[in-house]
């Protein structure tokens, strides 16, 4: 239903020929060199023990297999993310276990073996001997008073803690005509990206380099955390993302298998492959959004908002991730709640609390979807309380034309934002005032949500150091060389995980190249190839690499335009490049091919250079985005329940959204369709369940319930493009908005279809069986 | 997620596996299509020394009726199954909400009754319909009703060195209704109900048979349900006691899907849809 097909602007993806024909190259699609040695690790099945012995005899004693330990490895320093700023606990996350192991899944022994079937018989012969200790699993059981510690280094387990108040805050709270309580929460969830982690190390021994491809989302992170590890030079240290099946984020962090297999291939001198299963990842890839909010909201007589206070709770799991750190979701929490509406008063405290349980990490969206579930689940209570439509309420407190540029309450800046706008044709779109006409089924109660959500993206050098992440350089580059016959490649610091990069990229590039997007091959995710960046995560794209493509691309069309002048005889400034050439203005018929100009630049044709300038179209330009920039949407959901199951079921959906000028909107569509699936599930069905001794109880996707295309809605969307002001090209990033205005969205629907029964819907997943109980327990009294 | 050593026999006659199967006993493991018994092997959750792959083996699948009785190979693929016109409507019926189209692609009626997950669907289409399951072995063949063929979660009365030959289904009454919840579309049932029936000229209901999922451990059927609908209209009213009645002594499993009061609510909802729907057709 959405109009993006039809746009000249989508022009179909350059990556789609060869994912469709089965010719991309996943990590597990590369053969591995002979003598490859294949990896299993083997994990902790206890959530807290200390590790005793460790007998590795009986498998040692299978044909060629190999069992390291820590003790292999004694030069492999723990990892610290974050810098020591106040109100971090300064933990280190040990690479392999030595004595101590704190969650199932934490890693005790690296088995190697010439195949991967010889090395699961070797992993079921190694005996390690626990010692298991009292282990603390949810955000209550590491709170509780006299809670076993998960590090000696946080007390109280807590990893990460910050409060603050704006000036004058109590007063204007104590002054307001309503405050409103709640608390909401969401139970852990898994990326689940189709293909698990995975790596192959290789080290040539004469050189003294080592390449390793990884499945990850941080080419030159990755590099930079390893080397910096093992004591080795980045020089020596190549790192390559082939094709990746999704990362979603979670593939956006250094983990220890990575190091381990580099580590072990210098070592050993083998190439060292490693491809995850499914059980694997649920064990050992970051979970995310184990999250409470506890919200007060203060509000005029009228409805109007005074501000919020917010006690926020992240489960961080055993250790702080790499590079996010423990701070991802405790602080993301709180920094992005204000969302597109104007208050001024804010408070709040944010823990990020260690478990014996797998590390969090960032999730599309971060924290923000369950932040949004508990923003706009005030504004409807508040509706209710007052007697609005919910609509109305948002209306009155939606930011304004008039309000821009605004700081928001945790100080980030809007340039712009049609807020209002992405309202009002949400309502249309999704025929709100027509809903009581389709409220008719006497066997399904129907409802409807509104969502009105904010997403920060590209966030530039200043943000990472504000956020204590040295790690995280927040800058990208592109390296863009014609080449002599007027085709372009364009290197770029970032890497696709199925954004469409290769061909957004090209897109953006050929705009003041005039050289046509087919023309320009994107490359990436190779540090020998690429300059260095960050990498491919927080919606990130468009803003941070694609500034970098920009500038890359506007220094060699001006020095194109001067070469162009140059043999024509005209000013470089009356030179337009499009189609292929570069044209006179003014002067029809005078043109030459930009073939014809990059020959020259390539000293390929008799007439020279202008004077001063060098051979060459070769650049590399750097892109640090100084202000992050805000998307919109507003997110309308409707869905029905099953009177006599609970089952809840997706009628209508529909999305207006704001992320600048579209460079290809077919490609925005296609973020937003996904991303909208993964809200969907968090909020009907998925959720990782531990039991009190801290073991993973889903570890397969028969127990942990994604959901499938049959579970998606169609969506209506429409787009309200709003060039951003504080961009190059006028973008905004995309792709965790859909998940952001999703999960609010429906779990506002649900709360309006349960409308009338004596329910209170503020924790996801919102189960059948909880619902079927309030509808029964009503309707049979 | 890769088995541990096996030896892997494909044999391509009857008596060649049942010779195999009367040797290795317990030791061996029957491999038909193969979508239940991969995982478990890759999980390492099943060992068998030999997998007996009987996807060679001539003569074991097929549908053909005798005197209106249906007799399906245990090797009939299960797509294969739910598109021949002989298939008893409601074990069609059933089987189209048995997974994936890709997975009854390759999985066998055999395989699902065998393997006898207590979720799965034409286990207890062929309780409803008083289906015989024929087991054959070095020692003979018998016949062996689905009211005793399903024992508990993932056992039945096959014995080791027995295989499942062909699955009979009796003619049946004219209506019939399937109605499932999972938690997904499509998905694994978290309760489910069969039934056919039939009505006399007054609209009520002349012979009935109730088969759930998600009752027990297995699939049952629910006798009292259908004693207290025999010879009833069926107004909302009756559905309701038929459905508590038939329900009243479950004891459903709990579990990370949904609990056993859940599956019981949900089954008295879908007692009384899927008879109301047969009856409507
Ligand atoms: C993604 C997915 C979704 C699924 N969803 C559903 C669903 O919704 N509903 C459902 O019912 N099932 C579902 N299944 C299971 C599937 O239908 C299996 O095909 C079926 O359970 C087993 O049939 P098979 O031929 O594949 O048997 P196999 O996997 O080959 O064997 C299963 C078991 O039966 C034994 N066996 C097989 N044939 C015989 C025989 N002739 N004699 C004796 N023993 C035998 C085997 O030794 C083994 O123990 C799903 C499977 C997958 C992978």
């Amino acid at each position: 239903m959405s109009m993006g097909h039809n746009d000249p602007r989508s022009v179909p993806r350059k990556e789609d020929a060869r994912l469709l024909r089965g010719q991309a190259r996943f990590l597990d699609d590369i053969e591995p060199p002979a003598g490859t040695l294949h990896a299993i690790f083997l994990r902790s099945p206890h959530a807290h023990a200390r590790i005793l012995g460790i007998d590795a005899s009986a498998a040692h004693a299978l044909p060629g297999v190999l069992v390291l330990t820590a003790e292999d490895f004694p030069h492999l320093a723990p990892l610290s993310p974050d810098l020591p700023l106040a109100g971090f606990a300064p933990v280190p996350r040990p690479i392999i276990c030595t004595d101590t192991v704190r969650f199932v899944g934490d890693l005790v022994a690296l088995i190697l073996a010439p195949d991967a079937y010889i090395a699961e018989d070797a992993a079921e012969l190694v005996l390690v001997d626990y010692d298991p200790l009292p282990a603390v699993v949810t955000l209550e059981d590491a709170l509780a008073d006299g809670a076993a510690e998960v590090h000696p280094q946080a007390p109280g387990n807590l990893l990460f803690q910050n409060r603050t108040a704006t000036e004058g805050f109590d007063a204007a709270f104590a002054a307001a005509a309503h405050v409103f309580r709640e608390d909401f929460s969401a139970s852990r969830v898994a990326t689940v990206s189709l293909e698990p982690r995975g790596c192959l190390a290789r080290h040539d021994a004469g050189l003294g380099e080592t390449t390793l491809f990884s499945s990850t989302q941080v080419p030159h992170l990755l590099r930079n955390t390893i080397s910096t590890a093992l004591g080795i030079p980045e020089s020596a240290l190549r790192v390559v993302a082939p094709d990746v099946g999704g990362g979603f984020g979670m593939k956006a962090s250094v983990y220890p298998e990575e190091l381990l297999a580099v580590a072990a291939a210098r070592k050993l001198n083998r190439p060292i492959k490693w491809v995850g299963d499914r059980q694997d990842d649920f064990l050992a890839s970051s979970h995310a959004r184990d999250m409470r909010f506890g919200v007060e909201m203060a509000m005029e007589a009228d409805g109007t908002l005074i501000g919020f206070r917010l006690d926020v709770l992240a489960n961080a799991g055993a250790y702080p991730g790499i590079p996010f750190g423990s701070s991802i979701e405790a602080g993301g929490g709180p920094r992005t709640f204000p969302g597109p509406y104007r208050f001024k008063h804010y408070a709040f405290r944010t823990r990020a609390v260690a478990t014996h349980t797998t590390p969090s990490g960032p999730y599309r969206g971060v924290a923000a979807p369950v932040g949004f579930m508990a923003l706009e689940g005030m504004m409807d209570r508040a509706a209710a309380a007052l007697g609005l439509d919910r609509a109305e309420i948002r209306r009155r407190n939606l930011l304004v034309d008039a309000d821009y540029p605004f700081i928001n309450a945790s100080g980030i800046r809007y340039d712009n934002g049609p807020h209002h706008a992405l309202l009002a044709r949400a309502l249309e779109l999704s025929d709100y005032r027509g809903f009581a006409t389709r409220d008719t089924d006497p066997d399904r109660l129907r409802g409807i949500g509104i969502a009105c959500i904010t997403e920060q993206t590209g966030q530039g050098s200043a943000r990472y150091r504000a956020r204590g992440l040295l790690r995280i350089p927040g800058i990208e580059a592109a390296r863009l060389k014609v080449e002599p016959d007027g085709s372009a490649v364009l290197f770029v610091s970032q890497t696709t995980q199925g954004q469409g990069h290769l061909t957004t990229f090209a897109q953006m590039a050929a705009e003041s190249l005039g050289i046509a997007p087919e023309h320009i091959t994107v490359q990436e995710g190779d540090t020998a190839l690429t300059p260095y960046g960050s990498g491919t995560f927080a919606s990130r794209g468009v803003v941070a690499g694609g500034g970098a493509v920009i500038t890359a691309a506007e220094t060699i069309a001006a020095k194109m335009k001067r070469i162009a002048g140059h043999i024509m005889e005209a000013d470089p400034a009356d030179i337009i490049l499009r189609d292929g050439v570069a044209e006179v203005n003014g002067v029809p018929g005078l043109s030459i091919s930009i073939e014809e100009i990059a020959r020259a630049a390539h000293a390929m044709r008799p007439i020279g250079m202008p004077p001063g300038e060098t051979f060459g179209l070769d650049t590399t330009q750097h892109w640090d985005q100084p202000v992050s920039s805000v998307s919109a949407a507003c997110h309308v959901a409707e869905i029905s329940i099953q009177r006599r199951t609970g089952q809840i079921r997706v009628e209508r959906y529909a999305i207006t959204h704001d992320c600048g000028r579209m460079i290809n909107p077919m490609i925005v569509d296609g973020q937003t369709h996904g991303a909208v699936l993964q809200g969907l599930g968090p909020v009907l069905m998925e959720r990782l369940l531990h039991d009190s001794e801290g073991q993973l109880m889903t570890t397969t996707l028969l127990d942990y319930t994604l959901p499938t295309m049959l579970d998606m809605p169609d969506i209506a969307m429409d787009h309200i493009e709003t060039p951003a002001l504080d961009t190059l090209g006028g973008v905004k990033g995309v792709a965790e908005g859909g998940t952001i205005g999703a999960v609010p969205a429906l779990v506002n629907a649900i709360a309006h279809a349960m409308r009338g029964y004596d329910i209170n819907i503020r924790a996801i997943p919102v189960r059948p069986e909880t619902l079927l109980r309030a509808i029964s327990t009503k309707d049979s009294r | 997620m890769k088995p541990p050593p096996f030896l892997h026999a494909a044999p391509e006659t009857l008596p060649g596996a049942l010779e195999l199967l009367a040797e290795h006993g317990d030791a061996a493991r029957i491999l038909a299509g193969g979508q239940s018994l991969m995982p478990l092997l890759v999980m390492r959750m099943a060992r068998p020394a030999l997998l007996l792959d009987i996807n060679r083996c001539a003569g074991l699948s097929g549908i053909t009726r005798h005197d209106g009785e249906t007799r399906i190979g245990a090797m009939t693929r299960q797509i294969a199954v739910q598109r021949a016109p002989e298939t008893p409507a409601l074990l069609a019926r059933a089987l189209g909400w048995a997974g994936p189209r890709a997975v009854r692609n390759r999985g066998t009626l055999g395989g699902s009754m065998a393997h006898a997950d207590p979720s799965a669907e034409a286990p207890a289409a062929a309780l409803c319909l008083d289906a015989v399951m024929v087991l054959e072995s070095r020692r003979g063949q018998r016949l062996v009703p689905a009211a005793e063929f399903f024992l508990d979660a993932l056992v039945t009365a096959i014995a080791p060195d027995e295989m499942l030959l062909e699955i009979r289904i009796p003619p049946g009454h004219p209506r019939h209704a399937f109605a499932e919840t999972g938690v997904r579309q499509a998905d694994l049932a978290m309760a489910a109900i069969a039934t056919d029936l039939a009505l006399d000229r007054q609209g009520r209901i002349s012979a009935i048979r109730i088969a759930a999922i998600g009752a027990a451990n297995r699939p049952v059927r629910l006798p009292l349900a259908e004693q207290a609908l025999l010879g009833q209209s069926p107004t909302p009213a009756t559905l309701r006691d038929a459905a508590r009645a038939g329900l009243a002594g479950a004891e459903p499993p709990s579990d990370l899907i949904a609990s056993a009061a859940h599956r019981v609510a949900v089954l008295e909802g879908l007692l009384a849809d899927a008879v109301l729907e047969a009856c409507a057709a």
